[in-house]
């Protein structure tokens, strides 16, 4: 009976190494997988992506268009607005050729602060004023949904803490990296799309005028 | 050579063991002083910890062979404490986990605690195979 439970507690000690031993493989693997997940970095060349270069573009016409308009509080609140959309952080990254998961999450940290926080709120809120009732109305909705686009963005990026984060199966659907850059450009291209739009709206006004 | 390596694999478990509980100590001081928690509440965290070094201790004490002769065991050993040091490295100093940036701490609080649960009980399950080993062999251990 002695050497059967002296057996016994030798299995259940080989046994529970073996559990642990598999287990720690396990994490070990999974940690250096999701390093090399975590690190991963997207190439682009700024020059000839055109997604970006559709931005730079409208951003472009915007401050064109803005040199036609004589100096008044609208052309002072979409000047604003355009050096919130040309912020520092969309600065640095295009003399980057490589971005990573850091780079999406100060360019939307960089979009809620400066254009949500300051363009939407403290420009483009008189700006509408100015507008018709049903343009204002689309101009309200379409600020709206801008607001929240990039928040999923922000929960993913929160949540690369995680092991389970972006696992090869999901790359072939999501890159984060990619993926969220473009996610968030689009955020910053609607928005200039709309200070394109009152622009032209008020340049309108000013050739009917003369 | 097995034997060589085994002797070495045994010291190298307690040189892990005492670094990678420095480094959890390190990481759980730093989380309770930003939380204004006291230390005592993170007892349990170093519980496994404190009793694997007990263990160890009394096998040198007692010259238990089993322990000393198993390579599996303090292979294990040293791979868990390995691990521990690793998850606290990449706590610390691994720069492309947001929560780290958001934050503000310099360590990755939300990762160290996701990844302590499971390194905690792998540290009882060595404690109890090293229990189990010691009563396998019996006096003659």
């Amino acid at each position: 009976m002695r050497s059967f439970l002296k057996t016994y507690c030798n299995i259940m000690a080989q046994s529970l190494l073996g559990i642990i031993f598999a287990f720690a493989s396990f994490y070990f693997i999974i940690n250096l997988y999701h390093q090399q997940e975590v690190s991963r970095t997207y190439s682009i060349s700024f020059e000839t992506d055109r997604i970006t270069q559709q931005f730079n573009t409208t951003l472009q016409s915007i401050e064109n268009n803005l040199t036609l308009l004589p100096d008044n509080p609208t052309k002072n609140h979409i000047q604003k607005c355009v050096s919130s959309l040309n912020n520092q952080v969309m600065q640095d990254i295009y003399s980057k050729q490589k971005i990573d998961i850091r780079d999406v999450y100060y360019l939307r940290e960089a979009y809620e602060e400066e254009v949500i926080n300051q363009c939407f709120n403290q420009h483009l809120t008189p700006l509408l004023e100015n507008q018709s009732e049903s343009v204002q109305k689309i101009l309200n909705q379409e600020i709206n949904y801008l607001r929240n686009d990039t928040s999923y963005v922000a929960k993913d990026l929160l949540n690369n803490s995680s092991f389970y984060y972006n696992t090869a199966m999901a790359l072939t659907v999501k890159d984060n990296v990619r993926d969220g850059y473009y996610e968030v450009l689009s955020s910053y291209q609607q928005t200039a799309l709309i200070l394109d739009y009152l622009v032209q709206e008020e340049m309108k006004g000013v050739d009917s005028s003369l | 050579m097995i034997s060589i390596l085994n002797r070495v694999l045994y010291l190298l478990k307690m040189l892990l063991l005492i670094f990678s509980f420095g480094l959890t100590f390190y990481i759980i001081l730093f989380m309770n002083q930003r939380l204004n928690k006291d230390l005592i509440e993170s007892i349990p965290v170093f519980i496994p910890f404190i009793t694997l070094l007990l263990i160890f201790v009394i096998n040198i004490i007692f010259h238990h062979q089993i322990i000393q002769n198993n390579f599996f065991y303090n292979f294990v050993c040293c791979f868990v404490f390995g691990l521990i040091i690793y998850v606290c490295c990449r706590t610390l100093f691994d720069p492309y986990m947001i929560v780290r940036i958001r934050q503000g701490y310099q360590m990755n609080f939300t990762y160290f605690s996701d990844m302590m649960a499971p390194l905690q009980i792998m540290l009882y399950g060595l404690f109890i195979s090293n229990i189990l080993f010691i009563l396998s062999k019996g006096k003659e251990a």
